[in-house]
């Protein structure tokens, strides 16, 4: 084991600097229960949910919920962005055709076009995952195209002096040289579908962890509210560290070009 | 030292946050004398939109007036706690959420009682034609609502049980969508979007038929204490033209008609048709409520929302009481 280096306290001093200016700031009384609530309101707001459940179901099917339409739109992301990046990369006719609708539609706030999909797709789960799709899709594709377009003309020279076909170059040189790219765009996605989450929980949903947070401030419940963050947030660091655990073992060779 | 600079540098990220936090206690606090007005309203159908079009607020109220448009009493409530608008407009349920959390406003005039202007909509071929067929329907209406408290209370007083129903939170205009698309069956909601539900669609029950069983809605007028205690002239005109809007409505309702259609952009006659679906207080009715039955209406909400889960408590009715106010309405009806 490395020694922890001075950037882990400094971390760690930030989080504790918070949360003790949250104790603090509660405590004296002098702010209101609506703007911050007391960590105690939360634990226990925690504790009554965990042990009763949110307006219907538990607290763990509505983050189940949740994160079932994230896994579900975010594989289906995975298997049809990862092709379709690639591909794009190695063939610029494709990418012709493929590029000037994400170009398009990248830059629009989710918002802007899931009334459109409640219109084609109805309220239900289609309309939730087609957006959360749409939002997943952009950055994997763009980063799988650059990383293939990053590739040194050396390793495809390379192969082909050795005699590989199109097919062979393909897999064993462009996929591997790209994966890291890959990656970047399968951590950029699930950061970017996790944030549209709540939006997607916004339209007549009835579970969800976004949409337990979206009427708890209907009913100024801040205590429920920040709960609901805070477990988003943790939510969301695990999430990505899960795709941080899974590109260490494929890519090994990280960092060693 | 690296370790003094560490600690340096936490606690004065403490102190920041602390002073940050500090900026979110507007509540309890005093203020001075305002130059300004800013009023929060949904545009809903009541004298405040014959105000509007006469631009009374801009001209007669002596101050600057600024009037911003929201969509839910739930956003009005948000502005009234950070301090964003002096007034706002709101029906029953938020204002008793916003009595409920100590948000430090009071009620000062209730715009409406709301009859079938609210109405529980089936939709033409989905098979309803009473409240118990509404088992196993998908129902919609913006969550925390009056609307959203009158359907709970149709469905209890027939004993159907939350469960048996399918309740989806949308706000009006997705309600349409969704209505179009065939994807509910029912929806508790207000005009404009309740006019075009019933153009395929039939009426279950209404704001009117439940307010005779003992479940009243209305909307209101709420000001910020703090701004009222510091600029009560202003708020007693506010309520002024409040009551010269009501007059227009209760005595000449062609003239409000025209007024109200204009400044919502529709037409004369469906202007018309909303005015009769609320009932408007004239300044003795206005006492007469505020000063009797009002807190208590504003306490069976918050009852009910605790009753929901949705709050978790509510307070006593001497708090509703002492949040309800008669004080500028009797100083308005004497100027």
């Amino acid at each position: 084991m490395k020694k922890p280096k001075i950037e882990l306290y400094l971390s760690i001093i930030t989080v504790a600097a918070i949360i003790i200016a949250w104790f603090v700031a509660t405590s004296s009384g002098s702010v209101d229960q609506l703007f911050i609530p007391s960590p105690k309101s939360v634990w226990e707001s925690f504790l009554t949910i965990w042990r009763d459940g949110y307006k219907g179901s538990t607290l763990l099917q509505h983050l189940g919920t949740s994160m079932k339409r994230l896994v579900i739109a975010y594989l289906l992301c995975v298997v049809t962005a990862v092709p379709a990046g690639l591909i794009s990369g190695y063939n610029s006719k494709v990418r012709a055709l493929i590029e000037p609708i994400i170009e398009f539609y990248r830059p629009l706030p989710p918002l802007a076009y899931y009334t459109i999909l409640t219109l084609w797709m109805g309220i239900d789960e289609e309309s939730k995952l087609a957006l959360l799709y749409l939002a997943g899709f952009a950055p994997i594709y763009i980063s799988c195209v650059a990383g293939v377009i990053r590739i040194k003309e050396d390793y495809i020279n390379g192969a082909l002096t050795l005699g590989a076909n199109k097919r062979q170059i393909f897999f064993y040189v462009i996929f591997p040289a790209a994966l890291t790219d890959v990656f970047t765009g399968l951590r950029t996605a699930l950061g970017v579908e996790y944030t549209t989450l709540v939006a997607a929980e916004m339209v007549a949903a009835t579970a969800g962890i976004g949409w337990m947070v979206l009427d708890a401030s209907k009913y100024l419940r801040s205590d429920i509210v920040f709960m609901g963050v805070i477990i988003m947030g943790i939510t969301g660091i695990l999430l990505d560290k899960i795709i941080q655990l899974v590109e260490k073992q494929v890519i090994h060779w990280k960092g060693r070009n | 030292m690296k370790f003094t600079k560490i600690i340096a540098v936490a606690a004065a990220a403490v102190l920041t946050l602390t002073a940050f936090a500090g900026c979110g206690n507007k509540n309890g606090s005093s203020e001075s004398k305002s130059d300004k007005l800013v009023i929060g309203t949904l545009d809903l159908v009541n004298g405040d939109l014959i105000a509007q079009y006469e631009n009374w607020y801009t001209n007669e109220l002596g101050v600057k007036v600024e009037i911003i448009k929201f969509d839910s009493g739930k956003d009005i409530n948000s502005a009234l706690a950070s301090g964003s608008i002096d007034i706002g407009q709101e029906g029953t349920s938020p204002a008793a959420l916003a009595i409920s959390n100590g948000i430090d406003i009071e009620v000062i005039w209730i715009g409406d009682i709301i009859g079938s202007a609210e109405t529980l909509v089936a939709k033409n071929g989905a098979g309803i034609s009473s409240i118990q067929d509404l088992k196993g329907k998908k129902i919609a209406t913006p969550f925390a609502s009056t609307a959203h408290y009158s359907l709970l209370n149709a469905l209890k007083l027939e004993g159907i049980d939350e469960s048996e129903v399918t309740l989806l939170d949308m706000e009006t205009d997705k309600i349409n969508a969704a209505w179009q698309t065939g994807d509910i069956d029912a929806a508790y909601v207000w005009y404009p979007v309740l006019g075009e539900l019933l153009k395929d669609g039939v009426s279950i029950t209404d704001s009117k038929q439940l307010a005779d069983k003992g479940i009243v809605t209305a909307d209101t007028n709420v000001v910020r204490k703090a701004y009222a205690d510091a600029n009560p002239d202003v708020v007693t005109k506010f309520v002024e033209l409040q009551l010269k809007a009501n007059d227009i409505i209760n005595n000449d309702s062609d003239k409000a008609a025209e007024e109200i259609s204009k400044q919502l952009e529709i037409s004369k006659e469906d202007a018309a048709d909303q005015i009769t679906q609320f009932d408007y207080l004239n300044a003795d009715q206005q006492i007469e409520q505020l000063d009797n039955g009002f807190a208590g209406t504003l306490k069976d909400t918050a009852d009910f929302l605790v009753e929901q889960k949705s709050i978790t408590s509510a307070p006593d009715l001497k708090e509703f009481e002492s949040r309800v106010t008669s004080e500028f309405v009797k100083k308005a009806a004497a100027n």
